[in-house]
């Protein structure tokens, strides 16, 4: 009987015993080292992830993170911890996608370095930037030393030769890393930008107001009045460089009040300005098609000008067609 | 006093654990493409080795036979962590260089594999001169193999450029089949060097031409 309470001890027991106890301990090995290494490692890690600013603003002896700005186009801003100045990293939108720049502001509001982060530009274009090319060098030289803001082709900005929409990327970029410093250095207002409507229903909400009624159109993708009824939108599919949507909101008269085009299937930014307010507000007040067929097509976008063209008048037409049928 | 020597030194070349006993293979041919990241992944292993032979041979009669390759594991794996964490916070660059192959140490046969065949069966001094052979055969070996495909791979040794620009550098050794290349030439080499040496020992299938059989208890131990 002894025998068998002694067997079950040493095959069952002690085996459990002896790993617990060896975990045990060498848990607490871990967590010792683990407290003493950690606040060092996180250090390190801090020390890389700052690398970039470190390099834009070669004063600064450690960073922290600057929170609650409101600037646009701005994913971190941090400030140096012996008041050498402000570091941004500001997103322009490029050719294809988001253009990350590293900008270095003093005190003054002088750049004190720009760098730029890997994009997904077109290779030899706009990803000259970031892959050692020493055209994104001298890009980055030419924007060092300004404040305010800049612009291309003045002031020495002379951008990448051939990449003017990743040099507009990066233009943007800077200015808004500029009005961000602004903001968090000298206490401006923030710079913020009204993100456009994205669906055909942010569209209606914006041009008609809150509880607009749907009608019905012949010919048109969709149609709703206004809750007074004082307002009509049109919204019709047209071809652009893609299929896009153009809705146009009309008074009673006939006069555009409002215009908005779907820009998402077109090129990001050739195609795209054609959606922004620069462009679309010159077809505001007009009221025949002669008139619309009159307004510039935008510089390298002619498909998608045109596009926006042919669907306000088609708008045009279809209002006409509601309001004789009313 | 002399089986103490035989057990330092036999790492080095009658036991080498990588030429040799051929354990250890996966991180000799992945980080032997320079020889300063040959030289940390061979300390690294050498550090966890030594101290996993010390503990597990201390504790030889504690650990019951049914847990043991548990309780070598929770060891050799603590060790290897707490390596981990003083090597990405004290050598930055070793870190980046050593990789995914670092944790790894964890399922290095070498370590397994003294504790194993040498640490769970004799005293802590010689568990401890056991970890230091086979940590500096490994080391040398590392350290030789990462110097001569750097060489080859780069024109330098340690970042030092030796070989002039005008030689056309042999990229391929820096790669995984150059890794295999120098792994058959080094063997080749020590196999010569023992044949030389008249301690050519003759190897055949099975417990006979096992090259661990010094460390085995004997015949159906090494399974």
């Amino acid at each position: 009987m002894a025998n068998k309470k002694n067997n079950n001890y040493e095959n069952v027991v002690k085996p459990i015993v002896v790993l617990v106890v060896i975990c045990l301990i060498t848990s607490t090995l871990l967590a010792v080292t683990n407290y003493f290494t950690a606040p060092i490692i996180k250090a390190q890690e801090q020390q890389a992830a700052y690398a970039a600013y470190f390099e834009v603003l070669p004063g600064a002896d450690n960073f922290t993170s600057v929170e609650g700005f409101a600037t646009t186009g701005v994913e971190e801003a941090v400030k140096a911890d012996n008041g050498t100045g402000y570091a941004f990293k500001a997103i322009g939108k490029g050719f294809g996608g988001d253009v990350p720049v590293i900008v270095g502001v003093d005190m003054n509001g002088v750049i004190t370095g720009v760098s730029f982060m890997q994009n997904s530009e077109t290779s030899g274009f706009g990803a000259r930037l970031w892959d050692g090319s020493a055209d994104g060098a001298t890009f980055a030289a030419e924007l060092t030393g300004k404040s305010g803001s800049v612009a291309l082709g003045s002031d020495g900005v002379n951008g990448l030769s051939g990449a003017t929409v990743s040099s507009t990327a990066v233009v943007n970029a800077v200015n808004s890393a500029l009005s961000c410093f602004a903001e968090v250095a000298l206490g401006q207002e923030a710079a913020v930008e009204v993100a456009a409507p994205a669906t055909l229903d942010e569209a209606v909400t914006a041009l008609l107001g809150e509880g607009a009624a749907e009608a019905s159109a012949e010919g048109a993708v969709a149609a709703y009045t206004s809750a007074d009824g004082a307002l009509t939108l049109v919204a019709v599919e047209a071809e652009g460089f893609a299929p896009m949507t153009v809705a146009v909101s009309f008074d009673a008269e006939g006069v555009v009040a409002g215009l908005w085009v779907d820009v998402s299937g077109q090129t990001q930014g050739i195609g795209t300005p054609v959606g922004e307010a620069a462009y679309t507000d010159q077809f505001v007040g007009l009221s025949d098609a002669a008139a619309v067929d009159g307004v510039d097509a935008l510089a390298g976008a002619t498909l998608s000008s045109n596009g926006v063209k042919t669907g306000v008048a088609a708008c045009m037409e279809i209002f006409q067609t509601m309001k004789g049928g009313n | 006093m002399n089986s103490k020597v035989k057990t330092l030194t036999n790492g080095l070349l009658k036991e080498n654990p990588v030429l040799r006993l051929v354990l250890g293979t996966c991180p000799t041919l992945a980080v032997t493409t320079a020889a300063s990241s040959g030289l940390g992944m061979g300390i690294a292993a050498t550090f966890v080795l030594i101290c996993s032979n010390i503990v597990i041979s201390a504790l030889r009669k504690v650990i019951p036979d049914k847990v043991r390759l548990p309780a070598y594991i929770t060891i050799i794996a603590t060790f290897v962590t707490i390596v981990q964490m003083l090597v990405k916070a004290f050598f930055k660059d070793l870190d980046t260089a050593l990789g995914v192959y670092l944790p790894l140490i964890v399922v290095n046969c070498i370590i397994l594999g003294r504790a194993e065949m040498f640490a769970s069966k004799n005293k802590v001094v010689d568990s401890a001169l056991d970890g230091v052979g086979m940590g500096l055969g490994f080391t040398l070996t590392l350290v030789l193999m990462g110097s001569f495909r750097e060489l080859i791979s780069k024109g330098s040794i340690f970042g030092l450029m030796i070989l002039p620009e005008s030689l056309d550098r042999f990229t391929l050794m820096g790669s995984a089949p150059g890794g295999f290349f120098t792994f058959g030439l080094f063997m080749a080499i020590v196999v010569w060097i023992e044949i030389k040496t008249n301690n050519r020992i003759k190897r055949s299938i099975g417990c006979e031409g096992c090259p661990s059989k010094g460390a085995c208890a004997g015949k159906g131990e090494c399974e």
